[in-house]
């Protein structure tokens, strides 16, 4: 176990590039997904010192965080980013509460009610990008980073939060669980997957009395093996765990999964892994 | 639903009623001006598409691909080459994605017929998980025994390259960089009836070139500007440079996730993705001039008529059926004499 997570870091160590931080994959520009989730991974070493540096001068407009190759922000690599630093006590050279600001101002776009699903269009969360359509993946991450801001006073807005569980609730699968984003579609249910169910439940761990946040944390302890990914397996364990549900069996599938997840080098993929399997970890990131 | 269609092949408009996503037609933001420039773009007098037959997965791609590549004059040598398969999600004994036999296939029979290199790249256009679908698919298995290395197409870096056709609006578009770094890209979908385009094929198999880091899951970009407008710039701008169509089980009905399995036995092979993209559209009943993106490609991008598509291997007539398809898209079915 000790020798996974060793080989886990070593590796992310060694796709560190020169600016502090994570491309994807070895040898790719810096990004900033990949790069807040190996901040957590490699937090108290000096990768993680390394890692802290880039996050903190990260380049951003209007207090919106964005890729260096250009373009605009993704709001979901956003909340990635701010929870990163909550969780390392970063703050960015632009201050932090404008980051916390920015992503508050930003909404996915309002819609009629949908005539080929039962989901609720008017609801407005978070987007991946500008000027489109609120998903379940960005709004889990954003609702969670801003959950995580709130005791810090840096002026997070309740009526933001609020909006945004009722989205996820509105949003979940028949059965428990969330699709990427609706629950049917001409008239036909989705089935929910792992990751996101895992994402969603971390930001909704404030309303585990909920009946949809119970089935949804049902569905997910049947079937968290079921996705084999570094990824999707991590994600399960941090839920799991979080929500003190049984984790044994997938703790053994991610480190089974681990030789596949640590040759296909997807970095984001890796520190999740190596966060979710560390003994020292009490999840503290993710956990409200 | 709203429907779309086109006026002249001047401007398509776009769908957006699609999984909650859009809500009212729109006109492109290119209507107003041609959305495309004729001298840049040459319509072959005559393409070649072949149709090989393999009956079922148990087939030698290697060796069928091979001979479509020896029959259609196609040559790579010296090429580096990137296969772009679709794979969308996994479901256990569905038609979904390109069947990972047909890609390896491919890449040997490429890297018999000389290429310099061949990698596999996909981006799927909602699941983010690319190790869960490689590994679930047995991609990774196949890609592994045969040392093919895979790129993940959402999250490579990008360069922003400009649109050479204006139907979305779009001046540029973020796209991978080892996507641009080849030189010889083969667009490799599954042959699958498409609730919103009518048909997904090579054309449509494009969308998975778009990087979501870039612009989210499920591509939301391209779904608000118009998928048939999507589809024609992509194709416009990627120019991929042969289709290779897994039609040996295909997808009918609900697609291209909830559809039905259907078994055809070929596998479709083209330079011209409009001509191979119209020729499975007729093998399935469905009237290619009536499929909107396939209708204004056939202007500018390649051949949609019969009468200049050149027919290789087997016949048309061998593989001819009827998809089920979803009752809205029936008005698009071929009318068989």
């Amino acid at each position: 176990m000790t020798t996974d997570i060793h080989h886990l870091a070593e590796s992310l160590r060694r796709g560190q590039n020169a600016d502090g931080g994570w491309g994807y994959f070895p040898g790719k520009a810096s990004r900033l997904e990949p790069t807040a989730f190996a901040a957590l991974a490699l937090a108290g070493t000096a990768n993680g010192a390394a890692a802290a540096a880039a996050l903190h001068q990260w380049p951003s407009t209007d207090g919106l965080l964005l890729e260096r190759a250009g373009g605009g922000p993704n709001y979901g690599f956003h909340g990635v980013a701010l929870l990163a630093m909550r969780a390392c006590g970063i703050e960015h050279v632009a201050g932090t509460a404008s980051l916390v600001g920015a992503l508050q101002r930003v909404k996915g776009v309002r819609l009629e009610r949908s005539t080929t699903g039962s989901q609720d269009n008017t609801l407005q969360a978070w987007s991946w990008i500008p000027q489109t359509f609120s998903w379940v993946e960005p709004t889990a991450w954003c609702l969670l980073s801003l959950k995580k801001w709130v005791p810090t006073n840096r002026g997070v807005d309740p009526a933001r939060l609020d909006e945004a569980e009722r989205l996820l609730i509105n949003r979940s699968c028949r059965a428990g669980g969330w699709n990427y984003g609706n629950a049917d579609v001409l008239g036909k249910d989705l089935r929910p997957y792992v990751p996101t169910t895992a994402i969603a439940l971390l930001a909704l761990q404030h309303r585990r009395d909920h009946p949809v946040v119970e089935r949804s944390l049902d569905y997910l302890e049947e079937h968290a093996t079921s996705e084999r990914s570094g990824t999707a397996l991590a994600l399960a364990l941090l839920a799991l765990r979080t929500y003190g549900r049984r984790d044994n069996a997938v703790r053994s599938a991610l480190i089974e999964q681990l030789p596949v997840t640590m040759a296909l080098q997807n970095h984001a993929a890796v520190a999740l892994a190596a966060y979710a399997l560390s003994s020292e970890q009490t999840y503290a990131a993710f956990t409200l | 639903m709203p429907r779309s269609h086109s006026d002249g092949g001047r401007c398509v408009l776009a769908r957006r009623d699609f999984l909650g996503a859009m809500a009212v037609p729109f006109v492109a933001a290119a209507c107003g001006r041609p959305p495309y420039d004729p001298a840049l773009f040459h319509r072959p007098s005559m393409s070649a598409v072949g149709l090989f037959p393999a009956d079922d997965y148990a087939a030698d791609f290697a060796e069928i691909i091979g001979r479509g590549l020896r029959e259609l004059g196609i040559d790579v040598r010296g090429r580096h080459v990137l296969l772009k398969p679709n794979m969308v999600e996994y479901e256990s004994n569905t038609a979904i994605n390109t069947h990972p036999l047909v890609v390896a296939g491919a890449a040997l029979a490429l890297r018999s017929a000389g290429a310099a290199d061949v990698v596999v790249g996909e981006g799927p256009g909602h699941r983010r998980d690319i190790e869960y679908l490689v590994t679930q698919t047995g991609l990774y298995d196949h890609l592994r025994e045969n040392r093919i290395r895979f790129v993940d197409l959402n999250h490579d870096d990008v360069r922003y390259v400009p649109l050479r056709s204006r139907f979305t609006g779009l001046e540029t578009i973020a796209l991978s960089s080892e996507l641009l770094q080849a030189d010889f890209i083969v667009t490799m979908p599954k042959l699958k009836t498409h609730h919103w385009a009518g048909m997904t094929a090579s054309m449509k198999n494009l969308f998975g070139t778009v990087p979501g880091a870039v612009y989210g899951w499920p591509k939301n970009i391209l779904h608000m500007k118009g998928i048939e407008n999507s589809i024609l710039d992509l194709n416009a701008t990627i120019g991929p440079n042969l289709a290779i169509v897994d039609a040996v089980t295909a997808m009918e009905g609900d697609g291209p996730i909830m559809g039905n399995p259907r078994h055809v036995g070929f596998i479709a092979m083209g330079a011209d993705v409009v001509s191979v993209d119209a020729t499975c559209a007729r093998i399935i009943g469905l009237d290619p001039a009536k499929l909107p993106y396939l209708a204004t490609a056939g202007k500018f991008l390649g051949n949609l008529d019969v009468g200049r598509i050149q027919q290789r291997g087997e016949p048309v007539s061998r593989y001819a059926t009827m998809f089920d398809v979803p009752d809205h898209l029936k008005t698009f079915r071929l009318k068989r004499t």
